[in-house]
């Protein structure tokens, strides 16, 4: 910028303002020089500048705070600040200033001190149980396939054993009527009425005084000899017939099951048993996994449980394939499932059983 | 992580967790559940989690699984009801009181304050851990704090 007449104030304000360097504070003193009637107005520019009044003080000293006006709210903010240090190091030295003459600084400090919480020696009692053996990763989801196919097999094969379980010694057909001559056989059958009248829904009164009887109960059968029948002593065995009952005692569901599967002189009476006469199907197929295929002395009708069928699968599995695999389940006093181990040639593993779900 | 390290994890790791549950939670059979729940986790992703974060991972694993159970049982306690007879109780052994008083704190407040004195978290790991800002994790462990030395009562008798 040019200095001329008409911005020559711009030049002396910038002058005393101490923004003109060198070069233009040379170029000012020229402009003066060539206009001395200016000269008066930059030498009087000082004079218009407006000096504070030192004089002028305000009473702050209601706005001034000592340590004893600090509520105790504060106080207890700056002894949790203190305490969980968060405060510069300024800061810290103010408080220690402040701990020295205010009592409640020192008490709260020391208050909040103390409340940490120390861990106490807990230890998570499972810890065994969540160690992973190297390279168990892999195998253990082909172990929980294997044992799924084997669950269902054993599930099968059981499922086969309980409905199309075999009549007990002695009533089967083949072996008791090979004894008899074959013509004698054949009028023995014809004269025979008929067992069950399968044309009804529901199986009705066996007849009185059939040849062929059919046993109360599988488990304890009555053996009675006909002697009607003539037998040859030398090479036949005696013909044994079973008790006979007046009344075969099903519900509807067991009799749907009776009327699919009986046959004449072979008729597989499982479901008349008292043990398992009340039971319901679910009830009923629990009893008799755990009986037949587990083999237990005391068998419940709850529901099965997981670790159950997997257990009649390994059984299945080392029996089928000669393997040495075995399942081992922990209980409680109460007898809940507590914890199962798994053991083989190739793996072992133990698993804890959940609180909130004892059914794995 | 290889499952060296993940069994490393266990060891160092199991204790801390699981005291970290049990003494928000107050039930040893959740509380082994939810660490359980944490290890079965971390071994499902042990390829992808580094060891050296494992542990801010399983504390937040914990936490959260902490959080679904009692948020099922809809357990809301009071914030600033001190436990019964507090006041009556000899003060033989503080931090036994301050555990009992623990446990009537609301559960943002008893996470951060168990992260911070059991663990030593910073605030930004306490964040990390239980999803609350670095300001709000401060807040939580002063009205914490405050909250704890309300409920113990006279400062005379710690002092």
């Amino acid at each position: 910028m040019i200095i001329n007449r008409q911005n020559y104030q711009i030049w002396i304000t910038d002058y005393y303002d101490g923004q003109l360097d060198d070069f233009q504070t040379e170029v000012l003193m020229d402009f003066l020089s060539d206009n001395p009637d200016l000269r008066s107005e930059f030498e009087d520019y000082p004079d218009f500048f407006i000096s504070p009044d030192e004089k002028a003080q305000f009473d702050n000293s209601e706005l001034l705070r000592t340590p004893e006006q600090l509520t105790n709210d504060q106080v207890e903010h700056f002894s949790i600040a203190l305490c969980e240090n968060d405060l510069s190091e300024k800061q810290k030295q103010d408080i220690a200033e402040l701990k020295k003459s205010d009592p409640r600084f020192r008490k709260s400090i020391r208050v909040y001190e103390k409340i940490r919480l120390k861990p106490d020696d807990t230890e998570y009692p499972d810890k065994a149980l969540l160690l992973k053996i190297p390279g168990r990763r892999k195998t253990m989801g082909i172990l929980f396939t294997s044992l799924s196919m084997a669950a269902s097999i054993a599930i099968i094969t059981g499922l086969f054993f309980i409905f199309n379980r075999q009549s007990p010694p002695g009533i089967d057909d083949g072996s008791a009527i090979a004894t008899i001559s074959e013509s004698e056989a054949e009028q023995e059958i014809q004269e025979r009425p008929p067992l069950l009248d399968l044309t009804d829904e529901m199986p009705r009164y066996i007849p009185a005084k059939t040849e062929v009887l059919v046993a109360e109960s599988v488990s304890t059968p009555e053996i009675i000899e006909d002697e009607s029948i003539i037998l040859d002593k030398e090479f036949r065995e005696p013909i044994i017939h079973l008790a006979m009952c007046e009344e075969i005692k099903l519900d509807d569901r067991q009799a749907h099951y009776l009327l699919a599967e009986i046959k004449p002189y072979n008729v597989p009476l499982l479901f008349a048993t008292d043990d398992t006469s009340d039971m319901s199907v679910r009830e009923f197929l629990a009893y008799q996994f755990r009986k037949k295929i587990l083999e237990e002395e005391d068998p419940g009708i709850e529901q099965l449980k997981a670790w159950e069928i997997a257990d009649a699968g390994i059984k299945g599995v080392n029996s089928l394939l000669g393997w040495n695999m075995e399942l081992q389940t922990g209980k409680t006093e109460d007898g809940k499932l507590k914890d199962i181990s798994f053991t083989s040639e190739l793996i072992k593993f133990d698993h804890k059983s959940r609180k909130n779900n004892p059914g794995l | 992580m290889t499952p060296q390290q993940y069994n490393k994890a266990v060891e160092e790791y199991s204790d801390r967790i699981y005291r970290f549950v049990l003494k928000s939670m107050g039930d040893q059979d959740k509380s082994r559940d939810v660490v359980q729940d944490c290890y079965e986790k971390l071994w499902i992703n042990v390829e992808e989690i580094e060891y050296g974060k494992a542990k801010a991972w399983l504390f937040t694993t914990a936490n959260n699984g902490m959080i679904d159970v009692l948020r099922k049982e809809k357990k809301f306690v009071a914030v600033d009801s001190p436990p019964e007879d507090i006041h009556d109780k000899a003060y033989s052994d503080l931090n036994e009181i301050l555990h009992q008083c623990l446990s009537k704190l609301n559960d943002s407040w008893r996470s951060v304050i168990l992260l911070r004195d059991y663990e030593g978290y910073s605030y930004r790991e306490i964040g990390e851990i239980t999803g609350q800002s670095e300001a709000q994790v401060k807040i939580n462990i002063y009205r914490a704090r405050m909250a704890l030395r309300k409920m113990i009562g006279k400062m005379e008798v710690l002092v």
